[in-house]
């Protein structure tokens, strides 16, 4: 496969490109659900092609293959450099790529227990024990568990001599409850919500979350949300769970700080974003607590990896710092905006046959000073909100209007009564301004995204969202009531 | 692109090697092009030829699936084994049901050969056109030209355009679809136009990108007004954003089976006003999809609601298994947990255009998008959003000049129990919608812009 894809880009180059690259990806996944006493997933999935990148007359062009014979390679450049010719025909400025040392190596997520070499009847009896775990009540109308796992073998060459292999793993998953009692449809999900919890690394993932000792816990506590009292309207001071930050952190800080979003390139689809080029480097996202901090070097991040898809080496960087913005997520082509000479190594795609484009890292709320129990002790009329459920934003990412699955009420500096259908609304800077605590290290958790949707045409990609546990002060709730 | 002789060795390669009661064939994908503009300039141009084999086998009441895109002997092979395999460990449920019966049918109404022969330079002149227009006024355009042959969907999903299984059932479908989308900029003031079509040549670029810009430097310098409770004419584009929760959280034969929809026992009751009629209509001119779904069964016909009355969910053969209804031709490929979805949806309307709607409102706003919606409460069907690319205030019957976007959250049950008045529909590709004038549309928010 090296020597069909170093020729294809060899055509790229004999047919005019100034620069060319090829991606060869082969990926493989594993899915199991079990609901409701049953099976209700049981899938192998597999694909593989080459994608291939050009630039001719300083305008892009990206072509594709799943026929992996060279004849089909070389036709796969020849089409992206007549693309590219197309393309040329309607742009401003020819596009000049931020320089980057065209490595040779490889990258291999680490992990302890391949989890495709585990037995799927291991699998399942636990996926089957967790589930019949979970019906605690007949208002239970549906519970599931399930797990995923998924692979993706890289190879990525280019004109620039870069050649690159990756192995990268992602493990996860978790269970959730559906209680109705017809009145009120409630939900528990656990790690987290959207098919659990999954980070770069092996089976043992799964050893780690207490998928089982949770279970009767998250299963009572979707029945006993049809009884709780709503969530109160007004304002509220509110200290948010690692589901819910890493949901935030993603929605209001991750996509306004996408570099293509802010200059327009995203408009038509997700949008533009507030955060304009002026404001990088001065301008008040969030209180001083706020530290929000990229890396792609993160052990066991989602979107941790050697290099991103235009050979660019895994980066770590300040988003924000001490409360002000202070870096954006970048590719080679848009790294002079913010007048860097590097690529920040943001531009990843979803398989072979997408081209790369910007991509959130892996992007955490630094850790602050605060004990989680002495931050509840410090609040006296406040609510706990625990996993996300829903979420809304507008498309230059200010309003925001997030839900979760529950709540508790925090009165006096003690948790107190159980709140379901509890939600937020705030607009970002206001938001981020008001946070006035983050807890310690020792509550610094991984939470995951590993379905954020981008681009035309779409693309998923996955990142890791770490934070602790954090306050922000009146902030108006029970919005929807 | 895979034809139907080259799937059927496929078909018959598949079925040779599997030894399980029933197996099913779903084959997707095809060969899509799409060129991406923003910034008055052409920022990615893709092309790209995949496909996705689907084999699912069930042995008794147990089913296994896997995917490959391994056309080869041994890759079919495999993936059969695979699918096998993972029937074989499972424990029995009756939710696996044996596979549909149905005999052979092919479309090939909407495939248009020139279509799938566009150009990348035929696509940039697309793009052209839009850059020209937008550049006479000062206007930022972005957007995307699209062309595509099979069944690649709008965020890279793949749907069957041809399923077979060995109990003698045959689909095959082609297709063709042609997008321009236009999101024009102008200093505060955005507008957004799109069409789609089954043949590139009934677009027009050009006009797609007036009507963008158009809205743009309307929706210049808006105001902030205050967030309450207002009447609203719904423009067809964001009455299909509200109408595809309604369809989820209410009509989906799943949800009902798991009383889950709000509507579950409601059939035969009135739910929503008596100007409200929400059908299936695969025979509609103006629709083009794939009239089989992701088992081979046909779309049928058919109305959710007449006149408020709910008449009918949307089924899948299990769906419509569990809650002893017919199966109505609108499930995914199996299995899955999402249940059934329209396909063809057409909600009747009235006679009068746009105008007419805007015309009859004494103070309220004209909302022409809306954005991010997403659940608040799935038994009340509250569903939040934004407004997007242009909302203007209306007074004594016209568009007095543009407002700031607003948040919603607004019940589904209540608003189509407040629908003052539907205009004439309008063919959108994907749906056929009026627009609406709904009474006490509930803004909760405002932002900055």
């Amino acid at each position: 496969m090296k020597n069909r894809v170093l020729e294809a880009v060899d055509t790229a180059r004999s047919r005019g490109a100034e620069y060319a690259d090829a991606r060869w990806v082969q990926a493989r996944a594993e899915e199991l659900n079990v609901k409701n006493g049953a099976l209700a997933v049981a899938e192998s999935r597999e694909t593989q092609g080459v994608g291939v990148r050009v630039l001719k007359n300083g305008a892009w062009g990206f072509a594709s293959t799943d026929r992996l014979d060279a004849d089909s390679l070389n036709a796969a450049a020849a089409r992206a450099v007549e693309i590219a010719e197309a393309s040329a025909r309607v742009m401003k400025e020819p596009v000049q790529l931020a320089a980057e040392p065209a490595a040779q190596a490889r990258f291999e997520t680490p992990r302890e227990v391949d989890p495709f070499t585990v037995p799927r009847e291991t699998k399942l009896d636990r996926l089957y024990r967790l589930e019949e775990s979970l019906h605690v009540d007949d208002r239970v109308k549906v519970a599931q568990a399930q797990m995923h796992f998924d692979n993706q073998r890289i190879l990525f060459v280019s004109t620039e001599g870069a050649v690159l292999e990756q192995d990268l793993l992602a493990s996860g998953g978790g269970y959730a409850v559906t209680a109705t009692d017809g009145d009120s449809i409630q939900r528990r999900s656990f790690p987290d919500a959207a098919g659990g919890m999954h980070l770069s690394a092996g089976y043992e993932v799964l050893d780690e979350y207490g998928l089982e000792d949770n279970a009767a816990r998250i299963a009572d506590e979707a029945v006993a949300l049809l009884s709780a009292d709503p969530c109160p309207a007004g304002e509220k001071d509110i200290i948010l769970d690692w589901s819910q930050l890493a949901l935030q952190v993603h929605e209001s800080c991750g996509h306004p700080s996408e570099l293509d979003r802010v200059l327009g390139m995203e408009a038509n689809f997700a949008g533009r974003s507030f955060l304009t080029t002026e404001k990088l480097g001065g301008f008040r996202y969030g209180s001083d607590q706020v530290n929000i901090v990229a890396d792609n070097t993160l052990p066991r991040g989602l979107a941790t990896r050697g290099w991103d898809d235009e050979g660019v080496a895994a980066q770590k960087w300040h988003v924000v710092k001490d409360g002000v913005f202070s870096g954006y997520l970048t590719s080679r082509e848009l790294a002079h905006v913010e007048r860097n000479t590097r690529s920040r190594g943001c531009n990843r795609a979803e398989g072979w046959n997408r081209i790369p484009i910007i991509r959130m890292p892996n992007l955490g709320l630094a850790p602050g000073a605060w004990d989680l129990d002495d931050l509840i002790a410090d609040t006296e009329d406040g609510i706990w909100m625990e996993t996300n459920r829903s979420w809304s934003i507008d498309q230059m990412r200010l309003n925001f209007q997030f839900s979760t699955e529950i709540g508790w009420e925090i009165k006096g500096g003690k948790k107190a009564r159980m709140l379901r259908d509890c939600n937020y609304q705030s607009r970002t800077p206001d938001f981020w301004g008001a946070c006035d605590a983050v807890c310690s290290e020792k509550w610094w958790r991984p939470f995951g995204v590993m379905n954020c949707g981008k681009g035309e045409p779409g693309q998923i990609a996955r990142m890791t969202h770490g934070s602790a546990p954090a306050r922000f002060r009146k902030i108006r709730v029970g919005v929807s009531q | 692109m895979i034809g139907e002789k080259e799937f059927g060795i496929i078909r018959d390669r598949v079925f040779a090697a599997s030894k399980a009661d029933d197996t099913e064939v779903s084959l997707g994908g095809g060969h899509e092009n799409l060129t991406r503009f923003g910034e008055n300039r052409i920022t990615q141009n893709v092309s790209e030829e995949r496909y996705q084999l689907r084999v699912r086998v069930r042995k008794g009441r147990r089913q296994g699936l896997a995917t490959t895109n391994d056309f080869t002997p041994e890759g079919l092979e495999r993936c059969v084994g695979e699918a096998e395999a993972l029937a074989a460990i499972q424990a029995d449920s009756d939710r696996v049901l044996d596979m549909a019966e149905g005999g052979e049918r092919r479309e090939d109404g909407a495939w248009d050969e020139a279509t799938a022969a566009v150009s990348p330079t035929e696509r940039a002149a697309w793009v052209e056109a839009a850059v020209e227009t937008a550049a006479r006024e000062g206007l930022e355009v972005g957007g995307i030209a699209l062309t595509s042959e099979g069944t690649i969907a709008d965020y890279g999903e793949i749907e069957p355009f041809a399923v077979a299984n060995t109990r003698g059932l045959h689909r095959f479908a082609k297709k063709t679809r042609a997008i321009f989308e236009v999101s024009a900029q102008k200093d505060d003031g955005a507008g957004r136009s799109r069409a789609l079509a089954r043949r590139a040549g009934d677009i027009d670029p050009a006009k797609v990108a007036e009507d963008a810009c158009r809205r743009a430097l309307e929706s210049r310098e808006p105001r902030q007004i205050e967030t309450k409770p207002y009447t609203v004419v719904l423009e067809a584009e964001a009455v299909r954003e509200l109408l595809f929760f309604l369809h989820y959280l209410g009509f989906n034969g799943l949800a009902v089976a798991e009383k889950r929809s709000p509507l579950h026992d409601k059939l035969g009751q009135k739910v929503f006003g008596e100007n409200i009629t929400l059908r299936e209509d695969p025979a509609h001119p103006d629709l083009f999809g794939t009239t089989f779904d992701g088992e081979g069964v046909d779309t049928a016909s058919l109305s959710l609601v007449e006149g408020g009355v709910l008449a009918s969910f949307l089924h899948d053969r299990l769906s419509a298994r569990l809650t002893g209804q017919t199966p109505t031709g609108h499930g995914l490929s199996q299995p899955n947990g999402w249940g059934a979805f329209p396909r063809f949806p057409v909600l009747d309307g009235g006679e009068g255009g746009l105008d007419d709607l805007v015309g009859g409102l004494e103070r309220g706003l004209l909302v022409t998008r809306l954005w991010y919606l997403n659940v608040v409460d799935p038994m009340q069907m509250v569903v939040t959003g934004m407004t997007r690319d242009g909302t203007f205030l209306v007074e004594d019957g016209k568009v007095v000049g543009p407002v700031k976007n607003f948040r919603f959250n607004q019940s589904l049950l209540d608003l189509f129990n407040q629908v003052e008045a539907l205009g004439e529909p309008v063919g959108l590709g994907d749906a056929v919608l009026p627009p609406l004038r709904v009474r006490d549309f509930r803004f909760t928010s405002g932002t900055d812009f």
